[in-house]
């Protein structure tokens, strides 16, 4: 699948780079997608023709969200919409999303909508990259969520580092209580994530003008995880 | 660099630039504190006008030192120094300090440039400018101030005089002394990375204590603290956390890693020893300097405070240490030779009629009882002779003693120093001491972990 005529990733992150233009919601997803991350299933669409065709190949219940460039915190405004059950949701939704967007935005044009499988619960995390000035790409693990930055329950690692280091930054949180079987909650293995940490610090290597990643939530569950929502930022090195 | 640091902290010879007969001039100051230090080596004032200052003769310049120049001491004003580079070069020395300001602390970073490209031509290593100077101990060098002549184990690097100088005193006040105090100023040219290499090496130094504000090249420190770590404790004070939405937050990586939280990773990660405060500070920096191996997480605490006591047990719970059970031979053992007032559990309390040979008797019984390796001692009254509780257990076990010293009036001052000068570090409070306990304990766990790991 193409991406604005662009015919696989790795062009795509370098078109960005020269560009200077982060990637959008669905492109960031693309990218982490191809260097490992489990992504729930999606499909970028841009009429409701499209999304009731595209919804075909996914499963329901399905998540729509609003993909643009404007957009920081989609929901705030009504940008995502869960629990679509079937075609006439998916209707319903896709004219509502593009009201919503249209009033807050009354100028902007967004670049599509994101339509993907809802997800069974789990626990809500957050995986993240920041480039600091000074020590370079650092790698962020916590509990995730919208409410992320009231809790800070994260912890942070220099990249690269080594797997019993991940483990050890994992051990830091609260996140990592609740992964241990906090009051009969299943046990979550940290194998998923290690390899997650292990797909990023090959996506910063390939391409150190990545000066952030959010994957916020990224689900886990007992033995697997999958990210449904990403967004990445460009900037060239110091 | 490090060859070179080591050249010039060895320095056979000094020459003070701009020394003074005035004591209100720094020129003055530095020279006497050289001589007062009992530097061993020659001194050289450099002064145009002549004449003996000190009761050593002076040169118009230090071309005109008959003698081999180490190190020149820098104190004359800022545009005066790229000449005295010059003639530094022509006669080979092996390290300059630059204690003068007016470079790039003022926005002069043309002259600080000028200066530091003279300097590299020649291959000269240089400290400052804008600095406090250098101590070296071994050398009995103390091209600095204030006068601190105790050696002992501690290396002081500080992006702040004061800071550095204040730890200075602390430990030469305490007769734990230092190894160096180097001041880093504008560190134009040799970093806080280039000295601790050298510190690393240092055969006279067991601890770094390192104060800065930031770090001067964030890849290199990284390369260096992954190398050094493990060799020796590195102890950082590093204030300074950045005001919150300085930068716009853009992610919420970013919004929550701020510079902090990342140096706080760093920290964890490479096995840095991080204090939050001055007071935190020196008391790892007093541990580290006595303790050179894991101490355990279990903590028997001894005591003629009962309130001490309990201070002790909350602060080590709340650190991650454990207070476990005596054994029940200690127990019995200690019914048989204890007075009945005394309180026979953990934390012991010896009640306050207790004296030295109170404590001697019980951690007599104690060093047997394999679950402690390391022993909190709280005298909490004047008790007289502590030190000779500790004398001959010492010989005989491989325990670790750390004392709390409190309440204690003249006899406190005295006895803190009689026990450090036999290697017991000695804390104003229970918590303290632990505290400091539970942070050099991690740093050699964590070393242990690393060891086992590729």
């Amino acid at each position: 699948m193409g991406v604005d005529g662009i015919a696989n990733m790795n062009e795509l992150i370098e078109h960005c780079i020269k560009n200077r233009k982060n990637p959008n919601g669905y492109e960031a997803l693309r990218i982490l997608q191809n260097y490992g991350i489990p992504v729930a299933p999606f499909a970028l669409v841009h009429s409701v023709e499209e999304a009731v065709i595209e919804s075909r190949s996914l499963r329901f219940p399905l998540v729509m969200k609003i993909v643009a460039d404007e957009v920081s915190h989609k929901s705030d405004f009504g940008g995502v919409i869960l629990n679509i059950e079937d075609e006439k949701g998916i209707r319903n939704a896709f004219e509502q999303i593009s009201n919503n967007f249209m009033n807050e935005f009354p100028d902007a044009k967004h670049k599509g909508l994101l339509l993907m499988n809802q997800v069974k619960k789990g626990l809500e995390c957050i995986l993240g990259v920041t480039r600091d000035e000074q020590f370079g790409h650092c790698i962020m693990f916590g509990l995730g969520g919208t409410l992320v930055e009231l809790f800070k329950d994260v912890s942070f690692r220099i990249l690269p580092l080594s797997e019993d280091e991940m483990i050890r930054m994992i051990r830091e949180t609260k996140a990592f209580q609740l992964m241990n079987g906090y009051r009969n909650m299943p046990r979550i293995d940290t194998e998923p994530i290690i390899k997650s940490i292990n797909c990023i610090n090959m996506l910063i290597t390939d391409y150190p003008e990545i000066a952030e990643i959010d994957m916020n939530p990224i689900i886990l569950y007992e033995d697997s995880l999958v990210l449904v929502d990403g967004r990445m930022s460009i900037r060239p090195e110091f | 660099m490090v060859q070179n640091i080591s050249d010039m902290f060895h320095a056979q010879s000094v020459a003070v630039v701009g020394a003074s007969a005035n004591p209100d001039k720094m020129g003055h100051t530095i020279l006497h504190n050289i001589i007062a230090g009992g530097y061993r080596g020659m001194i050289f004032p450099v002064n145009p006008r002549g004449g003996d200052i000190l009761g050593y003769p002076s040169y118009p310049s230090i071309v005109d030192i008959p003698h081999p120049v180490d190190l020149v001491v820098i104190v004359v004003p800022a545009p005066f120094v790229p000449d005295i580079i010059e003639q530094a070069g022509r006669i080979n020395v092996k390290g300059i300090i630059i204690i003068t300001g007016g470079f790039r602390e003022i926005g002069n970073d043309a002259l600080d440039a000028e200066v530091m490209n003279l300097a590299r031509g020649y291959g000269i290593p240089v400290v400052g400018p804008n600095c406090q100077g250098v101590n070296y101990t071994p050398n009995k060098l103390c091209a600095s101030w204030p006068l601190i002549t105790a050696k002992g184990p501690i290396a002081v690097i500080s992006q702040s005089g004061t800071i550095g100088a204040a730890i200075s005193m602390w430990a030469e006040k305490d007769e734990i002394g230092i190894s160096a105090f180097v001041s880093l100023g504008n560190r134009s040219d040799v970093s806080e990375i280039d000295l601790m290499y050298f510190f690393a090496e240092d055969e006279e130094t067991r601890c770094i204590a390192l104060n800065i504000e930031g770090v001067s090249d964030g890849k290199r420190f990284i390369d260096c603290i992954r190398k050094i770590a493990d060799v020796k404790p590195i102890i950082v004070l590093k204030p300074g956390r950045s005001p919150e939405g300085q930068r716009a937050a853009e992610s919420h990586t970013k919004a929550i890693g701020g510079d902090d939280a990342v140096f706080d990773a760093l920290c964890r990660q490479f096995n840095l020893i991080r204090a939050y405060d001055l007071d935190e500070f020196y008391d790892l920096c007093k541990l580290a300097a006595f303790i050179s191996s894991p101490m355990g997480n279990n903590l028997a605490v001894i005591t003629s405070s009962g309130g001490s006591g309990i201070l002790a047990v909350d602060a080590a719970v709340e650190n991650g240490l454990k207070i476990p059970k005596l054994s029940d031979e200690s127990i019995s053992k200690l019914k048989e030779i204890l007075p009945s007032q005394c309180v026979i559990s953990n934390p012991l309390d010896l009640t306050g009629d207790a004296l030295a040979d109170r404590y001697s008797d019980a951690l007599e019984v104690l060093r047997s009882d394999c679950t402690f390796d390391t022993f909190l001692v709280i005298f909490g009254d004047p008790i007289p002779d502590t030190a000779e509780v500790f004398l001959e257990l010492m010989e005989k076990s491989e325990k670790k003693f750390i004392v709390s010293y409190l309440g204690g009036g003249d006899v406190e001052e005295s006895e803190k120093n009689a026990l450090h000068r036999i290697s017991i570090p000695v804390f104003p409070t229970p918590e303290r001491a632990v505290k400091a306990i539970s942070a050099i304990q991690k740093y050699y766990e964590r070393k242990d972990e690393k060891k086992d790991e590729v």
